[in-house]
């Protein structure tokens, strides 16, 4: 069924919009939060509904659109430092003020006075397409497969998307219900829907380029967490690793098993309490564990002599897989000139690769990185990706002070060689490949035997599943007294285990148990993960 | 200019019609229509009231109204008698003038009577009402750059801002609505608002409120003159804020504000600074401080006028008195000079919001924000009066800032000549002030979690200029601005946008939330605003803070009050120590090393030295801590990061020698060189945490020498070339060599740094991992403990919160300065030489040792001040230097242990060798000697390897071949023996005649 209301707010939201501020005259204070509950009302209930709306993507670019018209911008909330906007809420003869209704009216029509009262704020933000959001799940969300007029423009201020030289789109968003928006943060995805408009960036500046604004009518933060059966996922554990390591990693599966294990990890709950005190981070812990494995996957000696320009089959596969996933293909060049983490210059935040939604994965690969020199920006951009992976925490530069992010990366390393060249990863898984499926590391996407759609539905839905269960995973009072048992047991036979290890060995199990969709740690569990970690020692050389 | 010109009136007295009632409008409208027409280069200067085209225009626009009609008779009246008596004395004076509107008065409204009409003596007495005093003081007073508007103590101001939308009235100055709608029109108060009591019954309200104007302003002249500090402190009683107890009644009594007002005349400052909570506490003036809060623009020019009104009063009074330096001529002279400055009340004392909740209803209101200073222009010189001219006709206009625009005249304003787009700037003839716009960034303590920053624009003006650099943190006082914001400046299309600043009025400099920097490194005063001294507000001048008695103060006490408590538990030490990194376990001495680093030994410098009080002698302590990896050495840093003043944490993989120090960029506004600071240098009276102190490339460690002695860093690049001071304290963490610490080595070995930067450090400290049944089960119980339910338990005793830590060392520092006792100096000379002596006085040996040496004994000096700032001690006592003297060789026990004799030797550290390894080279040495001179390699030498193999024979320990060639290499420099040959096939020599 589709009502009426949609069909109006569609066609003239504009109008809508005029037509309510009429319905609530008197009442400025309350009329932001008014529209966007009508609105969240009309759009948001429904995937459905959601779904009438045009969205606004590469495939849909702004100028595709008409002056006004109405779209869904499923986005990444990139910058949040923008003042707010003040705007004129109330003109001449009961006409609304904001939504960019008044934008270059003609200063006859202006009110010849005005009340202070009458200002309003509205919050503005830089939003951007979500990097590194992978196709599937793009036209998951579009659902709309008509392709629009690609269009080869480049968006404007293009330093505020996290990937140099992608398509993407980067709008000036508008919120009007300040109350709403004061809970949107850096690197939140949200789905706005609003009025587009073409708006100078500054309005202060004399000469401020053009920009798409989006004045937002309702927005919705994605949810991580929508529950789906978990129970006949069990038994996708098997075929998956299988389907990764056949496809992508020479048959090795082993290191297959790792990955889904990295896969499944998330910056807990847990240490998030204890990681996101402000100035005093350590009060309650030794120290702040993300639960992350850090993993590198090595190519021992694999192609001494000849690199790859091309991407490895792995990438190709993890984007069937995964919602938001990005490959950076490192190389001096690369590290010696793009930055990985924001930085504000001149009051503009610029973004960098690191800056990405939650739960993005990010595959490093190494093995284009020739001989040659690394600037100092090459180091710091090698120390922020290694804060990331030890302590998931981002640093966005301001003049003066540099605040930390929280981020939930997972950060896989591919390298050739022993270790990764730039960065101290927990966990270092060579890989064996089987002799005939040698050539299918990197073997193009055409080549690669996909699964069938519900499969591959199947896939994905495990690896959420997996990933929701790290979460809540726990450690029976029996297994952590077996485990301290255990600690001091090793320690006597070999004094060069350290804290450290136990801290590893504890997220392989905690992981390991997620990965098997269960919710606690058992000895079982504990004692399969010194295997896997034994096996995976006795490769290293 | 010889021939009687007809008369007309292009710039008919517009103070004089006004006070006769009825507007000027229609006035000039009136006389253009009958006046003949216009002769040439009549009045080549007339001057002009500014405003005059767009009252033309509003005059045409409603010449229906009945009041052009009063208007026009008034004119015609006017105009009449007035033509014959100048016709004769025209000419002679004006013509050679280029510009001769000029020089009287200021203000374009009133300067037509003057020189320009001389046949009109008659005429000046009505146009200034007032004394001539009022008259100058007038012009000035309106120039004030932070309130804005130069009609402030008028409702014009607002008026004319509304004007502004209207399209018909867009550039007329002062719009005439106001004029039409308000009787007691504007220019009554312009003219003499010196003199309030020239006119009690006038009625001068805030416009669209019921303030009274004349009343706010006997308020507050009843404050300045009643105001007594015992009215704060009822009023913070009330508040159960603390209060400082007042030394004696009297004190209590005195009547505050003239005495800064005295203060004022003698320093010759013009700004009185008022903490508004002061006006709060004044029981009358309660609703003077909600009135300054709403209506600053008016409210403060008022406050102006009658400072300045008091400060002549109090002069005379004083002058009648025959008080000191007042007395006849002098007194004369002072009051001559007062009534020629411009004086400005700055208010301050709101609490402090976030920049986020500034909201549109704070517009025009006075408000207060806190933030860190990113960036400051140049300073802009500000027009505040522009000059025009007629191209045509020489006529020249002078045109007021209005909202922050200078509206150009479109055609000149004289009737007779009215070209059209004929107005030229003369950029020289304009007034300017100073100002300068900052941007205001939050503090990262305000901004919420998982949000970027938000910026707001200041305007600071005149004496506050220059007085906040980028990098502050300051608490600001302004008026809350919006102005429309036009999509083009050359159309009259506007957006519904607006764009908000503050025009500042009060400037605090702060301090974070974290300790402050260490006073003692900063030259006296040179932090201080400028401009606003006399009355005293900013931190660092404590005597005069004492007397204002304000809000800070009193919340400091109270936390002073709270330190001295906690500085009396018997168990300070151990406290403090367990509250500094409180989840890291145990480590209890690196800790207590660590707290006495924060607090740090005094600065000495002595004062008879060179220029500038001579060399200083850094009390800042040096600790590195090496030691096994996942040690949590790298947290202790971060902690002391948090807290420490000035903290930089810097990763030694992640810097360079560039980063570290300091390099020459390019500003890329100015594209000038500019100087950026590197950690070290931003940590100047503060601490720098340096991780990974190892693996530093060894170009970048050798600047450290420099800073860690000298406390300065060397630049010279691309022409500059200065000494930056570093007084900082650096605490490093260092991995050793192998990455895990081998217990057979000694520590040089263990730790690939150079001996001379090691020495540097007051404490080294080695954190090891040992194995050990207890330890571990602990430890691995509260790593599972981690992923337990229940939150792990840290100790559970009490620990100090962050805050208050931080808050207790910087007390400490900046108000501990311990000097040494006869008794501490003497346990410190005794402990000095019973370290030097513990190697040589061992009966077992005869051998020479050094244990200490004079850096050593610099370092206890240093911690034992340390430790007696932490008791809040005024001297060092025999406890301290005790405790100093345990530390140190806790320190030095594990650090200079040498690993073959097991004793303290510092020449470990000093020069890399220790007495046993230097025992071991002469005993090696002897032996090659005897196996050279005697024996088969008599003359031919001896095979490198074989030598090497014949000593390892002889002696029970393995024969170290870094060892050995360290050996051969000094008996080659000797010149006892020489080495022949490459590689294997070397051959050792005995020099003959050696």
């Amino acid at each position: 069924m589709v009502s009426a209301f949609l069909i109006d707010a569609i066609n003239d939201p504009t109008k809508v919009v005029q037509e309510l501020y009429e319905e609530h005259t008197g009442d400025i204070d309350q009329f932001p939060t008014v529209v966007a509950r009508h609105f969240s009302d009309v759009f948001l209930h429904s995937d459905d509904t959601l779904r009438e709306v045009l969205p606004l993507d590469v495939n849909h670019p702004p100028e595709s659109f008409a002056h006004r018209s109405l779209v869904r911008f499923h986005a990444m909330v990139q910058d949040t430092s923008s003042s707010p906007e003040m705007y004129l809420a109330s003109l001449n003869k009961n006409k609304c003020g904001g939504w960019g209704i008044s934008q270059n009216m003609p200063a006859s029509e202006w009110p010849s006075s005005f009340d202070y009262c009458d200002l309003k704020e509205a919050t503005a933000l830089w939003a951007v397409t979500v990097p590194g959001q992978t196709d599937w799940r793009t036209e998951e969300l579009t659902a709309r497969s008509h392709c629009g007029s690609s269009s080869s423009q480049s968006p404007p201020q293009p330093h505020k998307y996290p990937v140099p030289n992608a398509p993407h789109i980067g709008v000036q968003v508008k919120i009007y219900d300040n109350e709403a928006a004061q809970s949107l943060k850096a690197t939140d995805i949200v789905t706005f829907i609003g009025i587009l408009t073409s708006e100078s960036l500054d309005s202060e500046a004399v000469s401020s380029p053009m920009v798409p604004s989006l004045h937002v009518l309702c927005h919705k933060v994605q949810s991580i967490d929508d529950a789906s059966p978990t129970e006949e996922l069990a038994t996708v554990r098997d075929d998956l690793i299988k389907w990764i390591s056949d496809e992508a990693l020479g048959g090795d599966e082993v290191a297959a098993q790792w990955l889904v294990l990295e896969l499944s990890a998330k910056v807990s709950v847990f240490s998030l309490s204890i990681k996101r005190i402000r100035l005093i981070p350590d009060t309650a812990t030794l120290e702040p564990h993300p639960s992350y494995l850090r993993l590198s996957l090595c190519h021992v000696f694999l192609h001494p002599h000849h690199h790859h320009p091309a991407l490895p089959t792995l990438h190709h596969v993890l984007s069937d897989l995964l919602p938001q996933y990005l490959t950076v293909p490192l190389s001096l060049d690369l590290l010696n000139k793009e930055s990985f983490s924001p930085e504000s210059k001149d009051e503009d935040l610029h973004s960098g690769y690191l800056q990405v939604p939650q739960g993005t994965t990010l595959l490093l690969t190494e093995n284009g990185v020739q001989e040659g020199k690394l600037v100092e920006k090459g180091i710091m951009n090698i120390r922020a990706v290694q804060e990331v992976m030890d302590a998931q925490t981002l640093e966005y530069s301001f003049p003066f002070s540099k605040f930390s992010f929280p981020t939930d990366i997972v950060t896989i390393v591919l390298c050739d060689g022993r270790k990764s060249a730039f960065f101290q990863t927990g966990f270092i898984v060579p890989l064996k490949t089987k002799p005939s499926l040698k050539d299918n590391l990197y073997k193009p996407r055409d080549q690669i035997r996909t699964p069938d759609t519900v499969k591959l539905a199947t896939y994905r839905s495990f690896l959420a599943a997996a990933k929701r269960c790290f979460g809540s995973v726990q450690v029976a009072e029996e297994t952590s007294r077996h485990i301290q048992e255990d600690f001091v047991r090793q320690r006597q036979e070999d004094p060069s285990i350290t804290a450290d290890d136990l801290i590893h060995l504890m997220k392989v199990a905690r992981l390991l148990a997620a990965s098997m969709l269960g919710r606690e740690v058992t000895v079982d569990i504990w004692e399969t993960s010194k295997k896997l970690d034994a096996s995976r020692r006795k490769r290293l050389p | 200019m010889s021939s009687p010109p007809r008369v007309d009136f292009p710039t008919s007295d517009i103070d004089d019609i006004e006070m006769d009632g009825p507007p000027q409008d229609g006035t000039i409208d009136q006389s253009l229509s009958i006046a003949p027409p216009p002769q040439r280069l009549f009045l080549p200067g007339t001057p002009s009231a500014a405003g005059t085209p767009a009252r033309q225009r509003y005059a045409n626009s409603v010449a229906a109204t009945p009041m052009s009609g009063i208007a026009a008779r008034r004119a015609l009246g006017m105009s009449t008698p007035r033509r014959a008596p100048r016709t004769p004395l025209f000419a002679p004076g004006s013509s050679p003038l280029a510009f001769p509107s000029s020089s009287p008065a200021k203000t374009p409204r009133r300067r037509v009577a003057i020189d320009s009409d001389p046949a009109f003596p008659d005429s000046e007495p009505l146009a200034f009402p007032s004394s001539p005093a009022a008259a100058l003081a007038t012009p000035i007073k309106n120039r004030r750059g932070d309130i804005h508007s130069s009609l402030s103590l008028t409702p014009t101001a607002r008026r004319s801002r509304r004007g502004d939308y209207n399209n018909d009235l867009n550039d007329n100055l002062n719009s005439d609505g106001t004029h039409l709608s308000i009787p007691a029109s504007s220019a009554p108060h312009l003219s003499a608002p010196a003199a309030p009591s020239d006119e009690p019954d006038e009625i001068r309200a805030i416009w669209g409120t019921t303030v009274n104007l004349a009343e706010t302003m006997k308020l507050f002249r009843d404050f300045l003159r009643g105001f007594k500090p015992k009215y704060r402190a009822i009023h913070d009683r009330q508040e159960n804020l603390r209060t400082r107890p007042l030394a004696t009644p009297d004190e209590g009594e005195v009547v505050l504000y003239e005495t800064y007002m005295r203060r004022i005349r003698q320093t010759g400052e013009t700004n009185l600074n008022l903490d508004m909570v002061n006006l709060l506490s004044y029981p009358p003036c309660k609703k003077l401080f909600a009135q300054l809060q709403k209506y600053p623009q008016e409210v403060v020019p008022a406050m102006d006028q009658i400072l300045k009104d008091l400060m002549l009063e109090l002069a005379d009074e004083d002058q009648q008195a025959g008080m000191d330096g007042m007395q006849g001529d002098q007194g004369d002279e002072e009051i001559a000079d007062i009534m020629g400055k411009v004086y400005k009340v700055r208010p301050f004392g709101l609490t402090a919001v976030n920049m986020r909740e500034l909201n549109p209803s704070d517009t025009d209101k006075l408000i207060s924000i806190k933030g860190l200073v990113i960036r400051a222009t140049p300073v802009i010189p500000d027009m505040k009066v522009a000059f025009f001219r007629c191209l045509t006709c020489s006529h020249t206009v002078q045109v007021e800032i209005d909202r922050g625009k200078i509206e150009e005249p479109a055609r000149c304003p004289r009737d007779v000549c009215g070209s059209v787009g004929t107005m030229s700037l003369v950029h020289n003839r304009c007034e300017f002030a100073d100002r300068q716009v900052i941007r205001l960034q939050e503090t990262p303590d305000a901004v919420p979690d998982g949000q970027t920053p938000h910026t707001v624009s200041l305007s600071v003006y005149d004496e506050l200029v220059d007085v906040c650099k980028p990098g502050d943190r300051v608490v600001v006082t302004g008026i809350y601005r919006s102005v429309p914001v036009r999509v083009n400046p050359r159309q009259r299309t506007m957006k519904s946008l607006f764009k908000t600043y503050l025009d500042v009025v009060h400037v605090r400099l702060s301090v974070g939330g974290t300790l402050g920097l260490d006073r003692s490194t900063r030259p006296a005063g040179g932090d201080k605003v400028p401009g606003i001294g006399g009355v005293g507000d900013s931190a660092d001048d404590q005597e005069l803070e004492e007397q204002i008695a304000q809000g800070g103060l009193t919340r400091k006490a109270e936390l002073e009050a709270k330190l001295i408590n906690l500085s009396r538990r018997h168990d300070l030490y151990d406290l403090l120590a367990r509250s500094l990194a409180p989840s890291i376990w145990e480590m209890d001495d690196v800790k207590k090393g660590i707290l006495l680093q924060l607090f740090g030994g005094t600065n000495k410098s002595i004062a008879r030295g060179g220029g500038g009080g001579g060399p200083r002698y850094r009390g800042d302590i040096n600790v590195l801590l090496v030691g096994d990896p996942g040690t949590s050495k790298s947290q202790i840093l971060q902690y002391v990061h948090k807290i420490a003043p000035r903290g930089v944490y810097a990763s030694g993989k992640g810097s360079s020698a560039v980063g570290l120090t300091a390099y020459v960029t390019r500003d890329p506004d100015s594209k000038q060189l500019v100087l950026e600071s590197g950690a070290l240098v931003l940590s100047d009276g503060g601490v720098c945490c340096i991780d990974e102190f190892d693996k530093m490339s060894d170009a970048t460690r050798s600047v450290l020498h420099e800073v860690m002695e000298q406390q300065t860093v060397s630049i010279a690049k691309a022409g500059i070339i200065t000494t930056l001071n570093a007084r900082t304290s650096i605490l490093a963490a260092a991995n050793p060599v192998e990455s895990k610490y081998n217990v057979d080595l000694p520590i040089t070995r263990n730790i690939d740094l150079p001996p001379t930067l090691i020495s540097r450090f007051d404490l080294l400290y080695l954190v090891l991992d040992q194995v050990d049944e207890t330890l571990d089960r602990k430890l691995a119980q509260h790593l599972v403990g981690l992923y337990l339910e229940d939150a792990p338990s840290t100790g559970g005793y009490d620990v100090l919160p962050l805050d208050e830590l931080s808050a207790y060392i910087d007390y400490a520092r900046t108000n501990i300065h311990p000097v040494l006792s006869s008794e501490a100096s003497d346990e410190l000379v005794a402990s000095y030489v019973s370290l030097r002596s513990i190697g040589a006085s061992d009966p077992r040996s005869s051998e020479k040792r050094i244990t200490a040496t004079t850096r050593q004994l610099e370092s206890m000096i240093r911690l034992s001040e340390a430790h007696a700032r932490m008791r809040f001690a005024a001297h060092v006592e025999l406890q301290d230097v005790q405790e100093a003297c345990r530390l140190m060789r806790e320190a030095i026990r594990t650090s200079a242990m040498d690993p073959r004799t097991g004793k303290i030797d510092m020449g470990l550290l000093n020069t890399g060798t220790g007495v046993g390894q230097r025992k071991m080279r002469d005993d090696m040495r002897r032996e090659l000697l005897t196996m050279l001179d005697g024996g088969a390699g008599k003359g031919k030498g001896l095979k490198w390897g074989e030598a090497m193999k014949r000593l390892a024979d002889q002696s029970s320990i393995r024969v170290d071949a870094a060892e050995f060639s360290e050996v051969i290499k000094a008996m080659e420099n000797e010149g006892v023996l020489t080495v022949v040959g490459e590689r294997d096939k070397r051959v050792i020599r005995r020099v003959e005649g050696a």
